[in-house]
C-alpha cells in the first residue's frame, strides 16, 4: 500500500523504482486516510479533503527521526537512538521518542548545564530572537542563562515576556532579562549619550514585532497612508502618532551606562527617587532629535496600545501596562503559535511571521478585494493560539502538539505531480536546508571530532555551537567564516538566513576545515569503526550521517568502494565524504 | 531565529526542467510571472568592456590627501607633493606607483555623496539605489543585475559566476549590499573573504585530484536525492544539485589554480595584503576570461576619523620589504598604491584571447570611496569626517579615451565642487557610476523589470533623487 514507506524500512528489500513507487503513490496520496491526532490534524486534513487536495504519505520512521531530532534538539539522532526505534514495536514510539526529548520540568532542585540539547537549542533560538550580541558584551551569558533558566523550569512564554518588558537592573551585566531591553538602546554623536525617544522607539518595534508579529517599522517613520496601501493594508490606515503613542509606554524607562563608555547599562522607570543619571524629561518627548528618523512633530503621545487603544491603568507603571495589554491581547498567543509553526513546519500559517496585516485575520470580516485572508488556516491558527493560552503559554506543550500531529510527520517525498496551489495546505513537509549552527554540530557529531571551545565571560567550556554565544568562535577565522557563509546572523538586522550558495556547495565538497573533520583521526568515529568489519563500518556511518541504514543498493555501492580503496582507511573517508555531501544530510526533510 | 520565509526565495514562480545551467548553478528559467522588462528613454549603451572591475574604497579615502591633492596648513610635509607630467598635483609619497600609470587614469573630481553615513553610503556603492527598509529584501546588487543582463553570453566554457566579491563580509549587517534580491540564484554573488588568508575552496591540489574525481565519481551514482522526479523534486534539492555542478565545474577547471594559486614574487609585488590578493585574483580571473563581468574589490579601512596622518613619521620602505607606514592615510595608500597599479599595469600588458587588444581595453576599472572627508582642520583627534559634498575617482580602461586627465575640479580647500566638466553640470552621484557601469557592459540603464515580490517595478538606474529629478546618466565625458 504505502510503497516508498515500507520499502525503506527493512535493508534487505531491493530499490522498488521510482515509477512504481509513482504508481503506488497515486494510491497512496490520498484523501482522509491518515490518523487525526489533534486539532491540527483535524484543520489541515479537513481542509485538503474539502478542496480534493493530494497529500504525501506519513513520513517513515528514520525520516521522522532525523526530522523531529533536529528540530526539537538541534542535534542528529545517533546511531544507537535510530537503531533503537527501528526495532521498537510500541504503536506509540513516535509519542514518545518526542517526549524524550524534551526535557521534563526538573523536581529535585534545579541543576544548571546538564547536558539538554532541547534546552540548548531553543535557548540559542531565543539568544538568536533578541539579539544578543557584542552590544550585551559581559551581559551576554547573564542573558543567555537567564534564557536557559526560563526554558529549564518551564517559565510560561506570557510571563517570560513580562519579565523581560519590565525588568528593572542597576546593571544588565547581572541582570538577564533587562539586556532584553537596554540592547535596543540608541546612542548618539561620539559621546556616550543617549537618544532617548529613539531608544523608545526601537523598544517599541521590536518588542511588538516579536511578540505581536506586526512590524512598525515603516509607521515609525511616516503614516501608513501614500506608502503602504499595497503592502499592509491595516497598518496603511495607521499614523506615526500612533506609532508614538506605543513608544511613549517606554517613556519613563531610563537606560544609563553605568560607566563611562561601557556597554554595561542600568535599567529603571524614572520616578520618585533612585535614578542616577536622568538626564531627561520623563516622558517621551516630541521636541527631541532624532538621530535615526524623520523630525517629530506636535501630537498627543498619551500611552495608547497600537492593537485597540487601550491605556495605562492606575497604580500600575506604563511598562507594565505595556506588558499586561501586550500578553493578554489575543495576538500575542496567535503572532507565538505561528512563529513556532514556522520553525517546525517551514512557513507560518502568517507568513513571513512579522508581517501579520490585522486588518486581514478575520474570516467573518474580510477585507475588500483584491485582499484576501493572510493566514492559510484562519481557524487553525485562532484554535492553537486559543489553545496554547489555556494550556498556560507551555511551550513543551505546544512543541508536543505540532510534533505529535500527522500533519508535522507527513514526508517530504510527494511522489506525484506538485501543483504550486498546494504550497498553501501544508500537503508534503517543506525542506528546510540546516541552520549555520545546526550544520557544523552535524558535521562534528557525524565525525565524531569536536573542537572544544571556551564560552567566553564564563569558566565553561562547549563542544556544540548550539552551547555558546556565536562569538565563543571569533569574529574572524575559518569557522566564522565558514558559518557567515551558511548564513549566521550577527544578531543585528539580519535574521539568520539559509538560503543555499555556489560556495557553500563548494565548501562541502573542499573546504579545508570539511576535509580535516572527516580524516580518520583519533578519537574520531572513523577510528573506532575501522577496527569493525566493513558492514558495520557502512551501516554506522549511514546511521551516523542521513539517519538511516542503507538501501541494498546503496550498501552494496558502498562495500564496493571500501573494498576497492587503496587503503581500507581512504575507502572509509570517501564514504564519510559522499554522505556529508549528500542533500539529505545538508537538508532536514 | 531562522525568518527563512522572510527572504524573497523564488517560492511564487515555477521552476523548469533544468535545461541550460549557468555556471553559477541557477538555472535562470522563466519565471511565472516573467520579468516585464520596459525602457523609459532612448540611449544607446555603449558595450566597450567585457568586464568591470570596481575597487570599492570602504570607509570614504580623503579627497584632499588622495586624488585631489590640497597642500592645507594641516597637510603633513613628508608627501613629497610634485606635478606629475600631466599636470596634476600628486602625493608621490602616498601613491608613487599610480603616479606612474597617470597615462592610463581619467582622474575624476567632481563626485558626490546622497549620504554620510557608511552603510547608507555603501548601499549606493554596491546596489546602485537608495535603502529603502521596505524594498531592501528583493533589491539586486549591481553584480547581480549585470549577472542577470549578460546571462546570454554565457559560454560553455566559462567556469567563474559572473558577480565575484572578495574581502567584503557577506553576511551580518551587510547582507542586503551583496544579495540578488528577487532575481534567480545564477545572480547571486560568490563572496569571498581573503582576509584570513587564501583558504579558498576551489583548488585541488595535484595530489588529491584522482581522489577527488573518485569521491565525485561515486557521490553521483550514489545521491538519489539529486535525482529525484522533477515533477515533484524540491526546489532547493534542485538549487543545491545546480550550485554542485558550479562548484564542481570551478574545482576541475585546469584554470583554476592559475586563478587561486599566487607566486610569491606576484604577491610580494601587489603588497603582500588582502587587498593585493583580491587584486591579483581579479587579475587572474579576467587573464581567464572565464566568465567573470564584475569583480568588486573591497579595500577596508579609509575611515580616517583619527590619526589620520599616521601617530608618528612611519620607517621608510626598505627594499624586499613590504612598505609600511605610520598608519592613517599612508598605510591605506600603500597598499592601495602597489595593488592597484599593479593591477593596471598588468592587464596592460596582456593581450586578450584573439590578440585584437590588451585586457585593460576590454577591462572597465573604476576606484573610489563613498563619501569624502572632512576638508579644513582636523577634528578632535587628528582625524577626518564624513564629506558628502565631495568625493574623487580614478576610471581606466574599457573605453575609457584620452586617460592622462582630470575631470571636474574643487576649491582650494576640497570642500566644494568648482567645476563639473560634464553635460549634466552637477555632481556625478552614484546612480551616475552605476549608469556608466551598466553602460560599458552593454546595458541599458533606462531598463526596469515588474514581477518583484512588492508589486514595485526595479529600475536598475532611477532618474530621480528623493524629490529631484537628477536625469541620472552615464558619465559620456569618459569616453570622448
Amino acid at each position: 500500500m504505502r510503497g516508498a514507506y515500507w520499502s525503506r524500512q527493512t535493508r534487505r528489500v531491493t530499490i522498488v523504482p521510482f515509477r512504481f513507487i509513482l504508481a503506488l503513490a497515486i494510491c497512496s496520496t490520498c484523501f482522509g486516510e491518515i490518523a487525526r491526532k489533534n486539532l491540527i490534524d483535524n484543520f489541515i486534513f479537513t481542509k485538503m479533503q474539502r478542496d480534493g487536495i493530494p497529500h504525501a504519505p506519513l513520513a517513515n520512521d528514520t525520516e521522522f527521526l532525523r526530522r523531529v531530532t533536529l528540530d526539537l534538539t538541534g542535534r542528529l539522532p545517533t546511531p544507537e537512538q535510530v537503531r533503537s526505534f527501528l526495532k521498537d514495536t510500541d504503536p506509540n514510539k513516535r509519542d514518545k521518542i518526542i517526549d524524550s526529548l524534551i526535557p521534563a520540568l526538573p523536581t529535585e532542585g534545579v541543576s544548571r548545564r546538564r547536558e539538554q540539547p532541547f534546552l540548548d537549542r531553543w535557548t540559542y533560538f531565543f539568544s538568536d530572537l533578541f539579539r544578543n550580541n557584542a552590544q550585551n558584551e559581559q551581559g551576554i551569558p547573564t542573558f543567555r542563562n537567564y534564557i536557559y533558566k526560563v526554558l529549564e523550569v518551564g517559565i510560561p512564554y506570557d510571563d517570560f515576556a513580562r519579565d523581560m518588558i519590565t525588568s528593572n537592573a542597576i546593571s544588565n551585566w547581572t541582570t538577564g532579562p533587562a539586556s532584553f531591553i537596554s540592547r535596543n538602546r540608541v546612542m548618539e554623536g561620539d559621546g556616550y549619550k543617549m537618544n532617548h525617544e529613539d531608544t523608545c522607539d526601537e523598544i517599541a518595534v521590536w518588542s511588538t514585532k516579536i511578540f505581536l508579529g506586526v512590524n512598525l517599522e515603516c509607521v515609525s517613520c511616516h503614516d501608513g497612508a501614500g506608502h503602504l496601501e499595497k503592502i499592509n493594508l491595516w497598518l496603511s490606515k495607521k499614523k506615526r502618532a500612533d506609532f508614538w503613542r506605543q513608544a511613549s509606554f517606554f517613556g519613563k524607562t531610563s537606560i544609563g551606562p553605568v560607566f563611562g563608555r561601557q556597554q554595561e547599562f542600568i535599567v529603571r522607570d524614572l520616578g520618585a527617587g533612585y535614578s542616577p543619571r536622568a538626564d531627561y524629561d520623563s516622558g517621551y518627548s516630541l521636541k527631541t532629535q532624532s538621530s535615526l528618523r524623520v523630525p517629530r512633530y506636535k501630537a498627543d503621545v498619551t500611552p495608547a496600545f497600537i492593537l485597540n487603544g487601550e491605556k495605562v491603568n492606575p497604580g500600575e507603571s506604563e511598562r507594565q501596562g505595556f506588558a499586561r495589554l501586550l500578553t493578554s491581547n489575543p495576538q500575542f498567543a496567535r503572532a507565538a503559535v505561528n512563529m513556532f509553526w514556522a520553525e517546525f513546519m517551514g512557513r507560518g500559517i502568517v507568513d513571513p511571521p512579522f508581517g501579520f496585516d490585522m486588518d486581514r485575520q478575520d474570516p467573518s470580516h474580510p477585507p475588500p478585494a483584491p485582499w484576501t485572508i493572510q493566514p492559510t488556516h484562519p481557524e487553525l491558527l485562532n484554535a492553537l493560539a486559543e489553545d496554547f493560552a489555556k494550556h498556560n503559554y507551555d511551550l513543551r506543550y505546544l512543541f508536543k502538539l505540532i510534533t505529535k500531529s500527522n500533519a508535522y510527520q507527513l514526508s517530504w517525498e510527494f511522489g506525484q505531480k506538485w501543483d504550486e496551489k498546494y504550497d498553501d495546505y501544508y500537503a508534503r513537509h517543506i525542506v528546510r536546508r540546516l541552520g549555520p549552527e545546526q550544520f557544523w554540530d552535524a558535521v562534528q557529531q557525524s565525525t565524531g571530532v569536536f573542537q572544544e571551545f571556551n564560552i567566553n565571560y564564563t569558566a565553561l567550556k562547549g563542544k556544540y555551537i548550539m552551547q555558546a554565544h556565536y562569538l565563543d568562535f571569533g569574529e574572524t577565522g575559518r569557522l566564522p567564516d565558514l558559518l557567515v557563509c551558511f548564513g549566521q546572523t550577527d544578531r543585528e538586522d539580519n535574521a539568520s538566513s539559509d538560503r543555499s550558495s555556489l560556495l557553500q556547495a563548494a565548501h562541502l565538497l573542499n573546504n579545508s576545515l570539511v576535509l580535516s573533520q572527516i580524516k580518520a583521526q583519533k578519537g574520531s568515529r572513523l577510528e573506532r569503526l575501522l577496527t569493525k568489519p566493513d558492514k558495520e563500518v557502512v551501516e554506522d556511518l549511514f546511521l551516523a550521517t542521513i539517519s538511516r541504514p542503507p538501501t541494498a543498493e546503496e550498501e552494496r555501492m558502498s562495500l564496493d568502494l571500501l573494498s576497492k580503496a587503496n587503503k581500507r582507511e581512504e575507502g572509509a573517508e570517501d564514504l564519510l565524504w559522499a554522505l556529508l555531501n549528500r542533500v539529505d544530510f545538508i537538508f532536514n526533510r | 531565529m531562522r525568518l527563512r520565509s522572510d527572504l524573497p526565495i523564488l517560492n511564487r514562480r515555477k521552476f523548469f526542467q533544468l535545461g541550460a545551467l549557468s555556471v553559477t548553478g541557477g538555472w535562470l528559467a522563466p519565471l511565472e510571472q516573467p520579468l516585464r522588462a520596459a525602457t523609459s528613454e532612448k540611449v544607446s549603451p555603449r558595450g566597450s568592456a567585457e568586464c568591470v572591475i570596481f575597487v570599492n574604497m570602504v570607509g570614504g579615502p580623503s579627497q584632499m590627501d588622495t586624488f585631489d591633492l590640497k597642500e592645507l596648513k594641516t597637510t603633513p610635509a613628508n608627501l613629497d607633493v610634485r606635478t606629475t607630467k600631466q599636470g596634476l598635483k600628486w602625493p608621490y609619497k602616498l601613491l608613487p606607483e599610480t603616479a606612474g600609470i597617470l597615462d592610463d587614469l581619467v582622474i575624476v573630481r567632481s563626485m558626490g555623496a546622497w549620504e554620510a553615513t557608511h552603510n547608507l553610503a555603501q548601499y549606493w556603492q554596491q546596489v546602485g539605489h537608495g535603502f529603502s527598509a521596505a524594498r531592501a529584501k528583493e533589491m539586486p546588487s549591481i553584480g547581480s543585475v549585470i549577472a542577470y543582463e549578460l546571462r546570454n553570453k554565457a559560454k560553455s566554457s566559462d567556469f567563474l559566476p559572473p558577480f565575484v566579491s572578495m574581502n567584503f563580509p557577506a553576511g551580518g549587517q551587510n547582507g542586503f549590499l551583496l544579495n540578488e534580491g528577487f532575481l534567480d540564484s545564477a545572480a547571486a554573488p560568490l563572496a569571498m573573504d581573503l582576509r584570513n588568508g587564501l583558504d579558498v575552496p576551489f583548488v585541488l591540489p595535484d595530489e588529491y585530484q584522482s581522489r577527488y574525481d573518485r569521491r565525485m565519481e561515486f557521490l553521483k551514482a550514489f545521491d538519489t536525492g539529486r535525482k529525484v522526479d522533477t515533477d515533484w523534486a524540491p526546489k532547493r534539492f534542485l538549487e543545491w544539485e545546480s550550485f554542485t555542478r558550479g562548484a564542481h565545474k570551478m574545482l576541475k577547471s585546469p584554470e583554476i589554480g592559475k586563478i587561486f594559486q599566487l607566486t610569491g614574487e606576484e604577491r610580494e609585488r601587489y603588497g603582500s595584503n588582502a587587498f593585493g590578493d583580491a587584486c591579483l585574483i581579479a587579475r587572474n580571473m579576467v587573464r581567464a576570461q572565464a566568465g567573470a563581468r564584475y569583480i568588486l574589490l573591497n579595500q577596508g579601512g579609509w575611515d580616517h576619523h583619527g590619526f589620520i596622518y599616521g601617530r608618528g613619521q612611519g620607517e621608510e620602505a626598505v627594499p624586499g620589504k613590504p612598505r609600511r607606514g605610520p598608519g592613517g592615510v599612508y598605510g591605506l595608500s600603500a597598499q592601495f598604491d602597489q595593488g592597484f597599479a599593479n593591477l593596471i599595469r598588468d592587464l596592460k600588458e596582456t593581450k586578450s584571447r584573439d590578440g585584437n587588444s590588451t585586457l585593460l581595453e576590454k577591462t572597465f576599472v573604476l576606484a573610489n570611496g563613498e563619501f569624502g572627508r572632512t576638508p579644513g582642520p582636523l577634528n578632535g583627534i587628528q582625524g577626518r569626517d564624513h564629506w558628502a559634498a565631495v568625493r574623487c575617482g580614478a576610471f581606466a580602461g574599457g573605453g575609457v579615451k584620452h586617460a592622462g586627465r582630470v575631470i571636474g575640479a574643487t576649491d582650494e580647500q576640497g570642500a566644494k565642487i568648482t567645476r563639473f566638466d560634464w553635460h549634466k553640470n552637477r555632481p556625478i552621484y552614484p546612480e551616475d557610476v552605476t549608469a556608466t557601469i551598466y553602460s560599458v557592459l552593454g546595458i541599458d540603464w533606462t531598463k526596469s523589470l515588474s514581477g518583484t515580490p512588492s508589486g514595485r517595478d526595479f529600475l536598475y538606474v532611477e532618474p530621480m533623487s528623493g524629490t529631484n529629478f537628477i536625469g541620472s546618466t552615464e558619465v559620456r565625458e569618459l569616453f570622448i
